[in-house]
């Protein structure tokens, strides 16, 4: 009887046991062999041979409830893991959830750098945009003071070569800003040699304004010769009012024109730093101890003042050396300047 | 600070003084010392102070060498570009008067708060935003030039 009662003990006690049913009814057939053997015992003295039967007969049902039960769970007893299985399916959660946990926080740093990574851009972005409205701004500034010393110059009637000047200096600035937001890998820096291939049409149509006769190339370096913004403007305001000055200096008579009679813009490299800008005519040359501050120009006025801040060059104005001593002359004005003005 | 600081101050009495003469009473025969470092916006500048009777006594193109011209030439006012290469016109303004007391007039492209409280504290007594234009810039010169200290 020991083990039913044990069997029934654990039972009771372990409330979530698998099986629990077949465990109770195992109980009650041991119960009741042990009870038909005491009744095997006792009919030898005492012939209650029809209690013996009935007790058989108990047995023998729950036997067979006992089978009955059995066979259904057969299959979900054999596919139930030993401690062993259970351990080593323990081990392998656990190592997959270190992994996912190691996952999720690779994750979450890349997250964090990806965030600063983009933090930084967009600051970038900010200082950029800073800049460029900067920018914008002080070009209207020049382009206002332009107009009002034109209208300081003119006050009564602005007369249309001066307006064309005007839009001429405008669409000279507007050239730089549009190589700008063409390159988008040299930052704030732009190629000195096509910001002056693309005023050269600019010039020209100028030229055929004022004179049918001339003409007006570039030579040089061939580029890319990247120039601070402020520079690359200077350098293409500077050579605007140069070569305007020269064709309204040094036109050649009309019919007089040949192809020797262009204008000549010419950007060198001087040494490893400096750099040479020349502007050549045909026409009569300055004057000995030029002074373009003397001349009531304001278009030489404002190179004179361009050149060493913008610049930061130095202008010498003179004249060509001829080639033969009877050959066509003409003025020479002569631009040096750093390549990377804010170095010092 | 007041209302008045800054360029655009139309209302002003002055500006239409200024468009009758061009000459300024307050301001004719005052030195003055220029910092700024694009060419064409100093040479309208000079232009425009020499025409309302200041001498200009001198121009430079970044803070440092401003703050030795002023320095060497004692003007009696000072026009402070803020972005400059080298040192920047915040600076410049505050070693200036660190030595020389002198009316200092700011000029700049954009003026946020930040930029005009920077300013107020290296000491300058007034705010011009660019673009400038003749009549209203010598009129608030004239208003900065008699603000005190």
């Amino acid at each position: 009887m020991a083990i039913p009662f044990i069997l029934f003990y654990f039972v009771r006690l372990k409330r979530k046991l698998p099986f629990r049913p077949i465990l109770v009814l195992f109980g009650l057939f041991i119960t009741a062999c042990g009870w038909t053997h005491f009744m095997g015992y006792y009919t030898f003295y005492t012939p209650i041979y029809r209690l013996d039967g009935l007790l058989k007969l108990g047995t023998a049902i729950i036997s067979w409830l006992t089978v009955a039960a059995l066979i259904p769970i057969i299959p979900r007893a054999l596919a139930m893991r030993n401690p062993e299985e259970l351990e080593q399916e323990i081990a392998a959660r656990k190592e997959a959830e270190a992994g996912l946990q190691k996952a999720q926080a690779d994750l979450e740093q890349r997250v964090v750098e990806r965030t600063a990574e983009i933090r930084a851009l967009n600051a970038d972005l900010q200082r950029a945009m800073s800049e460029t409205h900067h920018r914008v701004k002080n070009n209207l500034q020049v382009v206002s003071a332009l107009l009002e010393m034109q209208l300081d110059e003119t006050p009564d009637a602005i007369p249309r070569p001066a307006v064309q000047e005007r839009l001429r200096q405008i669409k000279t600035i507007a050239i730089v800003h549009d190589l700008l937001s063409r390159s988008h890998d040299q930052g704030e820096k732009v190629d000195a040699v096509q910001v002056l291939t693309n005023l050269m049409p600019l010039l020209a149509a100028g030229m055929q304004v004022e004179s049918e006769t001339n003409s007006v190339h570039l030579e040089g370096e061939p580029g890319p010769l990247y120039l601070p913004t402020k520079a690359a403007t200077g350098l293409a305001l500077a050579v605007n009012e140069l070569v305007s000055n020269a064709i309204k200096h040094a036109s050649p008579p009309p019919g007089k024109a040949n192809t020797e009679d262009a204008i000549t813009v010419r950007l060198t490299r001087e040494s490893y730093e400096l750099l040479q800008l020349t502007v050549e005519d045909h026409g009569p040359g300055f004057p000995e101890g030029f002074d373009p501050m003397n001349d009531s120009n304001l278009g030489l006025e404002l190179v004179a003042s361009i050149v060493p801040n913008d610049l930061l060059g130095e202008i010498t104005y003179g004249n060509r050396i001829l080639d033969k001593p009877d050959g066509p002359g003409g003025g020479r004005v002569v631009i040096v300047f750093p390549e990377h003005p804010g170095v010092e | 600070m007041a209302p008045a600081e800054g360029a655009s101050s139309s209302s002003s009495p002055n500006i239409q003084a200024l468009n009758d003469s061009q000459l300024s009473s307050l301001l004719a025969g005052k030195r003055v010392v220029i910092c700024e470092d694009e060419g064409i916006t100093q040479v309208q500048l000079i232009r425009l102070l020499k025409r309302a009777g200041l001498i200009v006594a001198g121009a430079a193109n970044n803070g440092r060498t401003g703050v030795e011209l002023v320095l060497r030439e004692k003007p009696d006012m000072v026009m402070m570009d803020i972005r400059m290469p080298i040192m920047d016109g915040l600076e410049a303004t505050r070693r200036i008067l660190s030595e020389y007391p002198v009316c200092v007039v700011m000029l700049t492209a954009f003026a946020d708060e930040e930029v005009r409280e920077q300013s107020r504290q290296a000491g300058s007594r007034g705010f011009l935003l660019k673009p400038v234009t003749g009549p209203s810039l010598i009129a608030a010169l004239e208003q900065f030039y008699q603000k005190p200290d």
